[in-house]
């Protein structure tokens, strides 16, 4: 398990609903993110508050995954998972005062969650409450997170009616408060072992974007608590460089996601829709390909071109970052003090871009790449316009 | 299946210790209590709330900007949230619901055909099928879709009710009211 834990900020609420002081904070994390029949699950909640904390407490949900529409057949084959014979424990953490205003205090907890499901697949919910002392009394209020939940168990088993696989979930939120990131196996990964050489790419994928250090996940770090994530193991096709496919079973599933990343291992180059609610592709045995879907969710989440190209959206209806008119992009550069630049294809000038000085997103490979400013205000436009995937291409081809 | 507290708090200290660089406070004392049964439906319905009976919507796409055929079937669908806005700008799609010269919803997609493809530029896409679940409140005659301020075509969505109500005469959709088109006639 990896010791630098990225930090998520939850917003701590009484169970009045009043609240805690700005700077407290609550992380939440459990590894491995794709979690194994046989897998010990870590738990971890880390805590800094301003006042003392008596105690951590990880409260648990287990139970046996399921179709939603097992438990009411309307819902058949809605791709959504819920749970049954379900089960809830408390693991509390006792610091006993010894720690004071302001320190880092850790609770963890690990256990093979499908040893409560009798090997069935496990759906895992979790959230942290801290209780703090109030002068020499100890307040029972209960200072809590928000809920996450991830499945464990075996994501390879053919399904009839085929369920996303819960990666990191805020299941008690609406979906469409949320940003659903779908992960798809593309068929290169092979069969038998091809299962496994692809949870393990995504899980450095999502580990390393996960983590709030570096400013290449910007959307991540800004927002990490608005993005749902899953896996799901059949069904996307990257056929062709740009031609995706998904197969009709998966409807249901395609319906939630907002943005839908098939993985692939072969050398085809990426490609993805330039939209605010798309699909891309992303070559998961590459050394960075935690930078290729930054970069590719740069495209088809925030409607975003390559600056290092020509391919920008072409219309300023969308916010852009690559503009057809030096005018159109002179509208933006300008209140940033910046100036434009023009962008050469095939040694012509094909259109423009806000000139930036460092290493940025949609044109310089590597982790250590920014979000320039025009990226970064068309992030926290989606984010702020709560985008609705109204429909998506099951199929896509020139 | 009850866990000891002692494996929990050796399990709790084998996980790293370090955030920020600051060494973390461990507990003084953990405790495990045992599971206590959760109502399901209780569990389930955060989740099951996000869906509800509604018209998923297939159109084939041809040259990016025509529509040659539909089809559409009742299924579950997911709620659309109330401030869903239609851009009308180019590159998105609308899909406006008809009832009788009534809009009862209207709901946008985008448009994915222009793609960039690393190291070659941009792609046009312009052939596919395009799914749209429409979370629709009552049973609609016509779906209006659009490209921009462009009309693709009107899916006719009628039958589908009808057909639907034919085998679901209990259906609030399919009850008796001022709904003629979609009244069942037992």
């Amino acid at each position: 398990m990896r010791s630098a834990i990225k930090l998520i900020l939850i917003t701590l609420v009484t169970a009045s609903g009043s609240r805690l002081l700005a700077s407290d904070s609550i992380s939440l994390d459990h590894r491995p993110l794709v979690a194994l029949r046989g897998d010990v699950v870590h738990i971890k909640v880390s805590g800094i508050f301003q006042e003392t904390v008596d105690s951590l407490t990880i409260h648990i949900i287990v139970g046996r995954m399921i179709d939603c529409g097992e438990i009411k057949s309307d819902y058949k084959g809605i791709g959504i998972p819920c749970r049954t014979n379900v089960v809830t424990f408390e693991h509390e953490c006792k610091f006993g005062g010894v720690a004071p205003p302001g320190s880092l205090m850790e609770c963890s907890y690990s256990e093979d969650f499908t040893t409560r499901t009798e090997g069935w697949d496990a759906l895992v919910s979790y959230w942290a409450s801290a209780s703090r002392s109030t002068g020499n009394e100890t307040s029972q209020d209960a200072l809590s997170s928000s809920e996450v939940s991830f499945a464990q168990g075996n994501p390879d088993a053919p399904q009839a009616e085929p369920i996303a696989w819960p990666v990191w979930w805020y299941r008690r939120a609406p979906l469409s408060d949320k940003v659903d990131l779908g992960f798809f196996r593309d068929s290169d990964y092979g069969e038998g072992i091809g299962y496994e050489l692809f949870r393990q790419d995504l899980e450095v994928i999502l580990e390393k974007v996960l983590d709030a250090a570096a400013p290449f996940n910007y959307p991540m770090a800004i927002g990490h608590n608005y993005f749902n994530l899953w896996m799901i193991m059949r069904g996307g096709e990257l056929e062709q460089q740009c031609k995706r496919s998904f197969v009709k079973s998966i409807d249901p599933i395609l319906a939630i996601l907002d943005g839908r990343v098939i993985v692939h291992q072969d050398s085809t180059p990426d490609c993805s829709s330039i939209a605010q609610s798309g699909a891309g592709s992303v070559r998961g045995s590459a050394g960075d390909a935690a930078w290729i879907l930054m970069h590719e969710m740069g495209h088809f989440l925030y409607g975003q071109g390559d600056e290092y190209a020509c391919d920008g959206s072409f219309d300023t209806a969308l916010c852009e970052n690559v503009f057809k008119k030096r005018g159109d992009c002179e509208i933006q550069a300008q209140p940033k003090g910046a100036l434009c630049e023009a962008l050469v294809c095939n040694g012509v000038e094909g259109a423009w871009h806000v000139h930036n000085e460092g290493k940025i997103i949609m044109r310089d490979r590597g982790l250590d790449s920014d979000w320039s400013p025009l990226n970064r205000q068309c992030v926290s436009l989606r984010n702020a316009g709560r985008f609705w995937p109204g429909s998506f291409f099951r199929s896509l081809s020139k | 299946m009850k866990v000891s507290s002692l494996v929990m708090c050796l399990a709790a200290l084998a996980v790293p210790s370090r955030l920020w660089g600051i060494e973390a406070i461990k507990p003084v004392e953990v405790n495990t209590t045992p599971p206590v049964p959760v109502d399901s439906l209780d569990d389930n319905n955060s989740v099951i709330s996000n869906f509800t009976l509604g018209l998923v919507l297939e159109v084939n796409i041809v040259n990016g900007r025509a529509a040659d055929k539909y089809r559409s079937r009742i299924a579950m669908v997911p709620k659309v949230p109330l401030d869903t806005t239609v851009t009308g700008d180019s590159k998105s799609f609308s899909f406006e619901a008809l009832r009788s010269g009534e809009r009862p919803l209207t709901v946008s997609g985008s448009d994915e055909t222009v793609n960039a493809l690393e190291g070659s530029g941009p792609q046009l896409l312009e052939n596919g099928v395009l799914v749209v679940p429409l979370p629709v409140p009552q049973p609609v005659e016509v779906i209006r879709i659009r490209l921009g301020s462009v009309h693709l075509m009107d899916a006719i969505t009628k039958l589908t009710f009808l057909t639907f109500c034919e085998k679901h005469v209990f259906r609030a959709w399919c009850g008796p009211g001022p709904d003629l088109p979609f009244r069942h006639n037992r």
